[in-house]
């Protein structure tokens, strides 16, 4: 670059120098929303009114009003609630009481009434979530039992909103104890919109005990056809996501043998499940539909009450007792699914994979041909470690 | 009689030293009787500014030379034995130069030269004699190490090109002198190490050198500035050192340096972009260690240029990419602060500025009031009153110190400059606007020459073999191996 076009731009630039300063004064790119401008949305919870309209209760971030920024007081969330015929009219009504612009793009929960859920197509309810550019596609979905804007007033542990306490329950709910599933809009979308048209949704309610109310999150809301049509017990529960290849982590247990009737406390080994996955073939015998499940894993013993593994054929017994309790759950969840007509494990899905001509056919009365069909649950464990080198209870003087 | 030559006559001659020298109070003219009875006349000539007293008795010195004993009044020495002496290059105790015309006699004077006129010889006897004080050598301020030579160049000419020369013991090391005229008339040299120096680059210094012309030279800047590729753009051309380790460093690798009389800094060039980044440490200290010093400073030098505009972009337009949590403290620290996120960038800069500025031209006792001034200002009592938002005060400070981490002077404050751009073009486009003013800089950059070579050169052009010093510094035995002579291109 030469020295004289350099200085060309250079004198260019500085004769645009005042205009460019009056930019900054003028309303354009430079006055865009500020943060202190926008209302971040922690979590939303969407409700059925009587009035047939539908209830927006938006859970806010309240900033700490004090100037350095240090020393919270009080809450640090507002909910904000709206009603109106659709989604994003509630939506824009929110600037009528708040006066600051909603932010999607940090929310953490949407909770779904169960009324509403069982009333109107969830995708219908949430197709705002869907278009709109600001939410992600990662935003999780609870259903509660009960109005879901009541969820959003309960008071936090430790977080500073229920809504993030709600997010982390249900991921450590799902990937540490097995007692609940994990959908995002996403998962819902694709799920919903699969040949079997089943979801499994994660169940928030309210537990009351000593007169203080806990949020639990634990079960799941079953979606068929757009709507939700039942609530998995949490007892099934293990065995359904073991079946569905969606089992992290979890405590399986094992009653002891002979011991069938007598009360279950402290009457059973435990046994932490490291690594579980599953398989599920897909089998058409005599215009029947057969479902083959296997699962393998991985466990390690973590209360032994009465078993041991003293010795090689202890360990064999042990081991078997774990598969079987496993199949054991397996088979009731999946004894469960036939009894409801749920396709719950996505056999459906597998069966327009494999052979889309007898899937055309099937397709209309597939609940009916899925409640007839047979199964087979076979568990393979392995057994890591028991803890420590004692291979009996600690109790005993064996 | 042309105007210049000296006259064989001494009243001509002083007439003329008077002439030209009124009013200069510092001149002194002694005026010497010598030879038999004491008949002949001598004068002698000197600034006594420049010239320390113990070495004022030329004339003695020069009668001296020509007898073995004791000359005393110099009663038996005659001005033909002096005259025949001296143009005949006798050798002298002193070392004497013979001068024939005016304008000699004149620049060897105000060099500090003692002149002696004799009567009825048209020239004139110089003695070297300039005796003034000078610094001592320490260590340079501005580029401390913590091993390694603590060598300063000094502002005499003389003792920095012996500094230099000391390194560098080889008949290949050429030092060039120039007079620049002027009213100042400073003494330029330019070195450099033939065989090893680009024989193109040194042919455009010598056109750049040779079109300065008659000009006041005060300092190497000046020459910095009058033979630079692009005077309008904020990236140095040329680096600077007062070291003369790296002064050696930069004549092995092939760079020209130049020094000024009156003048410590020492211009090396062509001056390249990673050039620029290194300092002398990286060669003294071992490999991981440079390597890993040397990458803290590019990520200073990013730090630097753009973290406010990387804070204004992504808390105002892109705040999905931020972390929820780190979010909501942002929000908690932003909210009720009156201005926006440019003009309080802005506002916090400009403050750190004023700051550096300050500390600069403190004297030293000061200094460290203005420092607890400026800390408490900036830091604490902005936030408390709500003009400022922590997270600006830490962001601002951040790229502060990345700035102060850079080898370069120059460079840092070109760093600080181009800042304001880039904040202005994140707070009206964001991340889109931060990625123009990127585009604008590196564009700038990949055409930007210094003496006629790329800038950026290794990295574009592409040349894989120079790329033992730039990103990684490589181990000392490949660095000093020799390597076929670089390509012509």
């Amino acid at each position: 670059m030469t020295t004289g076009s350099l200085r060309r731009i250079v004198y260019g630039l500085a004769a645009c120098l005042p205009f460019l300063i009056s930019v900054l004064g003028l309303s354009a790119c430079g006055d865009r929303a500020e943060l202190p401008r926008k209302g971040f949305v922690m979590g939303v919870a969407l409700d059925a009114t009587d009035r047939g309209s539908i209830q927006l209760s938006v859970q806010f971030f309240k900033p700490s009003q004090s100037v350095t920024g240090k020393g919270k007081s009080g809450r640090a969330y507002i909910n904000v609630r709206t009603e109106d015929q659709s989604v994003i009219e509630a939506v824009r009504d929110i600037t009528i009481h708040l006066g600051r612009k909603a932010q999607w793009s940090h929310m953490r929960v949407i909770l779904v009434g169960e009324e509403l859920a069982r009333q109107m197509p969830l995708l219908d309810v949430l197709e705002f979530f869907y278009r709109d550019h600001e939410p992600r596609l990662t935003s999780h979905i609870l259903i509660t039992k009960g109005r879901a804007a009541d969820y959003l007033n309960v008071p936090p542990y430790i977080e500073n909103t229920i809504s993030q306490q709600y997010f982390q329950s249900e991921q450590a709910a799902h990937q540490l104890s097995g007692k609940t599933s994990r959908i995002d809009l996403l998962d819902l979308a694709l799920q919903a919109r699969s040949e079997s048209g089943t979801a499994l949704l994660p169940y928030l309610y309210l537990q009351n005990e000593d007169r203080l109310t806990n949020p639990n999150i634990a079960g799941a809301a079953v979606l068929a056809q757009g709507r939700v049509r039942t609530i998995v017990p949490s007892q099934l529960l293990e065995g359904l996501l073991t079946l569905r290849n969606d089992y992290r982590s979890g405590i399986l247990e094992v009653p002891c043998e002979g011991k069938a009737s007598a009360p279950r406390l402290l009457q059973e080994d435990a046994a932490e499940v490291l690594q579980l996955h599953s398989r599920m073939t897909v089998k058409v015998q005599d215009n029947r539909l057969h479902l083959i499940f296997r699962a393998k894993g991985y466990v390690a013993i973590s209360e032994m009450v009465c078993g041991k593994t003293l010795t090689p054929d202890d360990e064999v017994k042990l081991r078997d007792r774990v598969q079987r309790s496993l199949e054991q759950a397996m088979s009731e969840s999946a004894d469960w699914m036939l009894e409801k007509r749920l396709d719950l494990v996505g056999a459906g899905n597998r069966l327009h994979e494999t052979n889309p001509r007898l899937w055309k056919s099937w397709k209309e009365d597939w609940p009916n041909r899925f409640a007839r069909s047979s199964y087979e649950v076979h568990a393979d464990i392995a057994i890591i470690t028991t803890g420590t080198n004692a291979g009996k209870p600690i109790r005993s003087e064996m | 009689m042309s105007d210049n030559r000296l006259s064989p006559r001494l009243k001509a001659n002083l007439l003329r030293l008077k002439q030209t020298f009124d009013n200069c109070g510092d001149l002194e003219i002694f005026r010497w009787q010598y030879g038999p009875e004491l008949k002949h006349t001598a004068v002698s000539a000197y600034f006594v500014t420049l010239i320390p007293d113990k070495k004022v008795n030329y004339m003695k010195r020069s009668l001296q030379d020509l007898t073995e004993h004791p000359v005393g009044a110099g009663e038996e020495i005659r001005p033909e034995m002096l005259i025949r002496f001296y143009d005949s290059h006798g050798a002298s105790a002193e070392t004497a130069t013979l001068a024939a015309d005016w304008a000699t006699v004149d620049s060897r004077l105000l060099r500090g030269y003692v002149v002696l006129f004799l009567e009825g010889w048209d020239k004139a006897i110089c003695y070297e004699a300039i005796g003034l004080e000078t610094r001592q050598v320490t260590e340079p301020e501005t580029e401390p190490v913590v091993q390694g030579p603590r060598e300063g160049t000094v502002e005499n000419l003389h003792r920095n090109l012996g500094m230099i020369r000391m390194r560098i013991k080889s008949p290949a090391l050429k030092f060039e002198l120039l007079d620049t005229g002027g009213y100042s008339n400073t003494r330029i040299a330019y070195g450099y190490l033939e065989g090893v120096v680009n024989s193109d680059v040194l042919e455009e210094f010598r056109r750049r050198i040779g079109r300065i012309g008659e000009g006041e030279i005060l300092d190497t800047s000046y020459v910095e500035e009058l033979i630079e590729d692009a005077p309008y753009s904020p990236f140095p051309q040329f680096r600077y050192t007062e070291r003369t380790d790296a002064a050696a460093a930069a004549l092995l690798n092939g760079k020209i340096i130049v020094l000024t009389e009156g003048s410590g800094s020492v211009l090396i060039c062509p001056g390249l972009f990673f050039d620029l980044l290194q300092s002398s440490e990286d060669y003294y200290q071992r490999v991981l260690v440079s390597n890993f010093i040397r990458w803290i400073r590019m990520i200073a030098l990013i730090l630097t240029i753009s973290l406010p505009s990387l804070y204004i972009a992504v808390s105002t337009f892109h705040t999905e990419l931020i972390p929820t949590v780190l979010l909501l403290a942002i929000i908690d620290s932003r909210e009720g602060i009156p201005f926006g996120a440019f003009i309080e960038a802005a506002i916090m800069v400009f403050f750190f500025e004023l700051l550096k500025e300050a500390g600069i031209r403190l004297p030293r006792t000061v200094g460290a009031a203005v420092s607890i001034v400026g800390a408490l200002v900036i830091g604490e009592a902005a936030i408390s009153a709500g003009i400022a938002s922590p997270i600006m005060v830490v962001v601002v400070s951040l790229t502060g110190i990345a700035s102060f981490s850079l080898p370069q002077y120059n460079m840092s404050i070109a760093m600080r400059l181009l800042q304001f751009p880039l904040m202005a073009m994140a707070a009206v486009l964001g991340g889109f606007g931060i990625l123009l003013g990127y585009l604008f800089i590196w564009i700038h950059l990949s055409t930007l020459t210094s003496l006629n070579v790329p800038y950026l050169k290794p990295l574009a052009p592409w040349n894989a073999r120079q790329f033992r010093d730039t990103l990684i510094r490589e181990r000392l035995p490949v660095l000093i191996r020799r390597t076929k002579p670089p390509r012509a291109n």
